[in-house]
């Protein structure tokens, strides 16, 4: 009995190898090819040279996850691209609302009603150490950009945004003049990353979050680890926040709130999509509008109307014509702007 | 180490002649190249040159295979005497194409850390390091899914009749 099970398996290797077994052969070739990317020993190198000795198909496993991970390099830019845009098919997917983050959705959408305004941030202090080094990034309508910082630090700069940064000797400091940006940050404790946006200050050591500067209502949304906001020099008003907490503020006004929110849903604009949940729809548009270079106005008979759904943001006719399909509403030009008015019944 | 490294190129490169061949070359660098001011270990520096230029080996002969394979089919072509124009430049962004869209597919299925760690890392340039602090996990973690990621984008865009 024993002897045909090692006859079968027998077999197997010799003509056809086991899935299980080139499924091992990989794991390691891939193993190797991460170990000795980085720094090791010459004990390790003994090692390599062991598992390269033990089978020769083993030398053909690493050869094949060399190929790779050149291809991987050479084709970078269009693999991040892809890895952006997911699910582009289903361009509007209504979900069920959720009464507890109705008001909240409403409110921050509330705060961005009218077209920013600009007006340059309070904080601003001199660098510190002379071999820092100020650089300025910006977006127009409909842009994303995304800024690789010196420090391993991240930026991506949502449509029609703004920053400066300073990386100094001792801390990293950027100033989002306008718009939406997402951080994610290179540890360093010590030099603290600290983002001024109009008379707020958020400070991190390593992290990911979200801030948007919309009509000067400050909105902070933290995806992983820890910030803590404060207003620009009053540190007795600073709050910690944490994973999924987002900050909204007014600039002029030190009071805040803090609500609970899905951080995947904020950041959802990096996909190029805006998800809502029962919105008013002037509210949807005010948010919209941040992307269109033809503004657009909610005439008083489409006001109580509310949306429900993720927008793909491409172009503002195909948007446009994705809310006439989802409600009964219709597009119409006037002036250099746009009237959304609601569609008489057929 | 002459014998060590020579054995190591062995089993890297398949051939014992080829082997010697790229000791030598080594060797040769050794003279000419800019080293690094500071070198932890000797013997692990002889090692990774040995090791990069294995490497870099590798790669030109397979390239050479591919484009071997592809002038015996334009050859092939013209034999047959008909003006079929040939575009190999058009074909091969074509295949190119369809890789990156395969592996792309292989990405997004991937477990979610898994994926997030591979794009950090591999297509933002973000270090072992970083990532681990960013997400609060170990390096170890880091290059466990560095090289789940690696693995199944080699097993499963790997051509029929490959190892």
């Amino acid at each position: 009995m024993q002897g045909e099970v090692y006859s079968l398996y027998a077999t197997g290797a010799s003509e056809v190898e086991p899935k299980v077994l080139v499924d091992q052969r990989f794991d390691a070739a891939a193993a190797w090819y991460v170990l000795l990317a980085g720094n090791v020993t010459e004990d390790d190198w003994r090692a390599y040279s062991v598992w390269l000795e033990a089978d020769p198909q083993n030398r053909e496993a690493f050869d094949a996850v060399l190929a790779m991970s050149d291809t991987i390099d050479r084709e970078k830019t269009l693999l991040a691209d892809g890895m952006r845009s997911r699910d582009e098919q289903s361009t509007i997917l209504p979900f069920r609302s959720q009464a507890s983050r109705r008001r909240f959705v409403g409110w921050m959408a509330a705060a961005a009603a009218v077209a920013a305004a600009i007006t340059v941030g309070v904080f601003v202090r001199a660098p510190q150490v002379q071999s820092s080094q100020t650089q300025t990034w910006a977006t127009g309508i409909g842009e994303h950009k995304d800024v690789a910082l010196a420090d391993g630090s991240q930026i991506r700069l949502n449509t029609d945004t703004a920053i400066v940064v300073t990386l100094a000797g001792n801390r990293r400091a950027v100033r989002l003049e306008r718009g939406e940006a997402t951080f994610d940050v290179a540890h360093d404790t010590a030099r603290p990353f600290i983002v001024a946006v109009g008379d707020r200050q958020v400070e991190v050591v390593g992290t990911a979050f979200d801030i948007l500067r919309d009509n000067h209502a400050v909105t902070v949304t933290v995806a992983r680890g820890i910030v803590a906001v404060s207003s620009t020099g009053d540190t007795a008003t600073t709050s910690r926040l944490e994973a999924g907490d987002q900050y909204l503020g007014r600039e002029g006004d030190i009071a805040y709130r803090i609500a609970k929110v899905d951080p995947a849903k904020v950041l959802a604009w990096q996909d190029g999509r805006l998800i809502f949940e029962d919105v008013p729809l002037e509210d949807v548009v005010a948010s919209l509008n941040r992307y269109f270079d033809q503004k657009v106005i909610v005439e008083e008979s489409a006001r109580d109307l509310r949306f429900s759904g993720i927008l793909k943001i491409d172009d503002e006719p195909s948007i446009l014509r994705r809310l006439e399909s989802f409600l009964p509403v219709t597009t119409q030009s006037r002036g250099n702007g746009l009237i959304l008015k609601r569609r008489s019944p057929a | 180490m002459r014998d060590e490294l020579v054995r190591f190129l062995t089993a890297r490169l398949g051939q014992a002649a080829l082997a010697e061949d790229i000791y030598q070359d080594v060797f040769v660098r050794l003279n000419t190249a800019q080293l690094p001011s500071e070198i932890g270990s000797p013997r692990a520096f002889l090692y990774r040159m040995a090791f990069n230029l294995a490497n870099d080996h590798r790669r030109a002969s397979s390239r050479r295979v591919a484009r071997d394979g592809a002038w015996v089919d334009s050859a092939t072509h013209s034999a047959g005497g008909e003006a079929i124009a040939d575009h190999p430049d058009v074909d091969h962004a074509i295949d190119a194409r369809r890789e990156v869209q395969r592996m792309i597919a292989v990405l997004k299925e991937l477990p979610p850390k898994c994926r997030e760690v591979f794009t950090l890392h591999r297509l933002q340039g973000v270090s072992h390091r970083q990532i681990a602090d960013t997400l609060g996990i170990t390096t170890k973690t880091v290059e466990k899914h560095m090289t789940a990621a690696l693995k199944q984008l080699t097993l499963k865009l790997r051509k029929r009749g490959e190892t």
